[in-house]
């Protein structure tokens, strides 16, 4: 990554331009109101143009801050850890040294991977767990809960490398089950189990 | 005294009593499983409490729920280096080397001891502050509320990221806007930026928001990095045998336990600093004070250094509650998903709470002691059976945390549309994470956008003040005004001297990105 195209500024311009759509709409907004409401000191639009206005600011400043100070930020985290890891410190500076290392061994541990590992990710299998997601989003209620729940499942399971077939049908047909028979009976929720064509045939 | 004794006969019912200990078990169950923390349990179970209908019932639940899943975080940070949640990382540092030496057992019983005893003492120190906080929350009126909230969402940014504040702040109003969506507040009875698509007349519902926010980029996460929230210890859950400690070493826990406990809930009342930070600092500063022989203990299996952070740690999370159930304002994004729980059953919090539902407000604090000892009697024998049962393959993990974030939208409203939603804001907030945006001030920002609408209104139409002269003729507004200011300059400057120092410090270093 570039000195100065850092992910911060990338989503910065991002949200920039979300922002000032945001605020576009928010002054067109007054045109909706009718007359009456149009002197009210307080309108549908007052909020919206605010907040429009302030995320364009924050946007803003998100992008021409200066990236000097993550680099120094970073030397000094580094520099407590060399210290911490010697071991030996003394004074009333040690507390904030070995907290700043603490910080930053639970930063790494904690840490989402980041644009700079980029590559090793598996985005492959990510894209075809949302495409799955969708197409379940969209079929629930024609495929029914409980065969549609079966094939997410089922396919959740193959897009991730797992290969154990015999416990991937059995997880597979008794979850879904569980599931109706809880939100049915103990969330009183009606989610229609089966397809459309044999509820319909059902009767139900 | 009156309100405990109703919230005792809301927890001290069958139902209930059952709930907290179903809650605290799956709590730790899931809060075991690294990747998935307190804030992913509770928003996953949210459905479930909505489906329980009873508002103080359902709060005790997932307060059992969260309590379970602290708890859980610890027990796999002792156990095999994995701490869950950022929260539980301090304890890492001296339980997993205790383990390590033979004494997981102990280690254990010190974590169980030392978050019961913290949790507990935060809890006395709540009960003893809510009511003369939500006493003086009374006497605010809309233009305090609202200075409060900005008072609230700049300290979440200002506190959570140090230096960075900017970006939390961005993240504030993109929570904001986002609930500008639909229907609004009273003031705006007409939805807007629906460009006349129907199902998104209601706005974005929270339920869906934080599933899309919290449960689904975890998931995505896993997917992305299967290393991730892996230890790095020798591999081998440790043996559990003597689980017992010694009078020597309770008399070593004692004080530590009575600072921590103390310094933790004062960390967490503070919005933003959640109990992270709580159990980092506590660590510190145990190590700080400790005489020379024990301090070089610490990071190899040292007592005070296990004790300190469980306590801090869970004295910090009940510490987070003060301004929640007072103010209605989270601090965090734990009980920012909590609150999103009670709005969806239909509770309005804020400093009325106390008075028009003594029941679930003090229902909440007495489930706060009861979950904790719950926690210790029921769930910490049972612990070492649980951790065997861990290794759940994240083949058949991550598929289920979807299904289960899936169906909790779906309930919602039965509309695709739902769902639609909560995979955008999923992949959405999987980039933001990716470029280190934090995001937990979204959904802050969501829940008090709405609110702070309305707050506004009624400042803004109040007759007393003409436009927004409510800012200085109303002083204590003006005062929360100018201390949000200042947090929000403050690290900005602060940042700006010390670069400047350490650029004098080393002038000749060549700097390279």
């Amino acid at each position: 990554m570039s000195r100065f195209l850092t992910a911060d500024r990338i989503v910065g311009v991002i949200l920039l331009i979300l922002c000032c759509l945001f605020t576009y709409f928010a002054f067109d907004l007054a045109k909706t109101i009718p007359p009456f409401f149009k002197n009210q000191p307080m309108r549908v639009d007052t909020l919206p143009r605010i907040l429009g206005v302030a995320g364009i600011i924050a946007s803003v400043v998100t992008i021409i801050a200066p990236t000097t100070g993550a680099k120094a930020r970073a030397d000094a985290v580094k520099n407590a850890d060399a210290d911490a890891s010697k071991g030996e410190g003394e004074g009333a500076s040690e507390g904030e040294e070995l907290t700043q290392a603490q910080l930053k061994e639970n930063q790494d541990r904690m840490a989402d991977l980041s644009f700079a590992n980029f590559g090793q990710a598996k985005w492959g299998q990510l894209v075809a767990m949302i495409a799955l997601m969708i197409v379940y989003s969209t079929y629930l209620r024609a495929g029914g809960f409980i065969p549609s729940t079966f094939f997410l499942l089922l396919l959740g399971s193959i897009i991730l490398g797992e290969r154990r077939w015999i416990a991937m049908v059995m997880v597979s047909l008794v979850a879904p089950l569980a599931i109706w028979l809880l939100v049915t009976y103990v969330l009183d929720r009606t989610i229609p189990p089966l397809p459309k064509a044999i509820m319909n045939m059902l009767g139900g | 005294m009156e309100g405990i004794l109703t919230g005792l006969s809301a927890a001290f019912t069958f139902q209930a009593i059952a709930l907290v200990v179903l809650g605290c078990l799956i709590g730790s169950f899931i809060g075991m499983v690294p990747g998935l923390g307190p804030m992913q349990v509770i928003a996953i179970m949210i459905p479930v409490a909505v489906g329980i209908g009873d508002p103080s019932i359902a709060m005790i639940m997932l307060a059992g729920v969260y309590y379970g899943a602290v708890f859980g975080g610890s027990t796999s940070s002792i156990l095999i280096n994995a701490p869950g949640v950022a929260s539980t990382v301090a304890t890492s540092f001296d339980g997993y080397p205790m383990a390590r030496k033979g004494f997981a057992g102990k280690a254990l019983t010190i974590a169980a001891l030392s978050s019961f005893a913290g949790g507990t003492l935060g809890a006395i120190l709540l009960t003893l502050a809510a009511k003369p906080l939500a006493d003086v929350a009374l006497l605010f009126q809309s233009p305090e509320y609202l200075a409060v909230m900005i008072v609230g969402m700049t300290a979440v940014a200002a506190f959570g990221e140090r230096g960075r504040a900017y970006k939390a702040v961005l993240m504030v109003i993109f929570g904001m806007i986002l609930a500008s969506i639909g229907e609004g507040s009273q003031f705006a009875n007409r939805p807007r930026f629906t460009f006349g698509y129907v199902p998104l007349q209601d706005g974005i519902s929270s339920i869906t928001l934080i599933m899309g926010l919290f449960a689904v980029p975890e998931a995505f996460f896993l997917i992305l990095d299967p290393k991730r929230g892996q230890y790095k210890g020798d591999g081998q859950s440790k043996e559990i045998n003597n689980m017992r400690i010694n009078g020597k070493e309770a008399k070593e826990m004692a004080p530590v336990i009575g600072r921590q406990s103390i310094l933790g809930f004062l960390i967490g009342v503070m919005p933003g600093a959640g109990a992270t930070i709580a159990s980092l600092m506590g660590y510190a500063m145990e190590r700080n004070i400790a005489p020379k022989e024990k301090r070089d203990e610490f990071g190899k299996g040292s007592l005070r250094g296990l004790t300190a952070p469980e306590t801090a740690n869970n004295a910090a999370s009940t510490g987070s509650f003060v301004p929640m159930l007072t103010l209605g304002i989270p601090g965090s994004g734990t009980t920012a998903i909590l609150l999103v729980a009670l709005i969806s059953l239909g509770v309005q919090p804020g400093p009325a709470l106390i008075n028009d539902n003594p029941d679930i407000f003090w229902g909440i604090i007495i489930s706060m002691y009861f979950g904790n000892v719950v926690l210790l009697i029921l769930n910490y024998p049972l612990i070492p059976y649980i951790a065997k049962l861990l290794a759940v393959p994240r083949t058949f993990l991550i598929p289920f945390v979807l299904f289960f974030s899936m169906v909790g939208a779906y309930l919602v409203s039965q509309n695709p549309t739902e769902l639609y939603t909560m995979i955008v804001l999923g992949v959405v907030t999987t980039l933001l994470r990716l470029a280190k945006f934090p995001i937990a001030p979204i959904v802050i920002g969501f829940i008090l956008g709405i609110r702070m609408e309305d707050n506004l209104g009624r400042a803004l139409t109040d007759p007393d003040y003409t436009g927004f002269s409510f800012i200085w003729q109303r002083p204590m507004t003006l005062v929360f005004l100018l201390i949000a200011a200042a947090m929000l300059l403050y690290p900005m400057i602060e940042g700006r001297l010390a670069r400047r120092e350490r650029k004098k410090a080393r002038d000749s270093q060549v700097t390279q990105d």
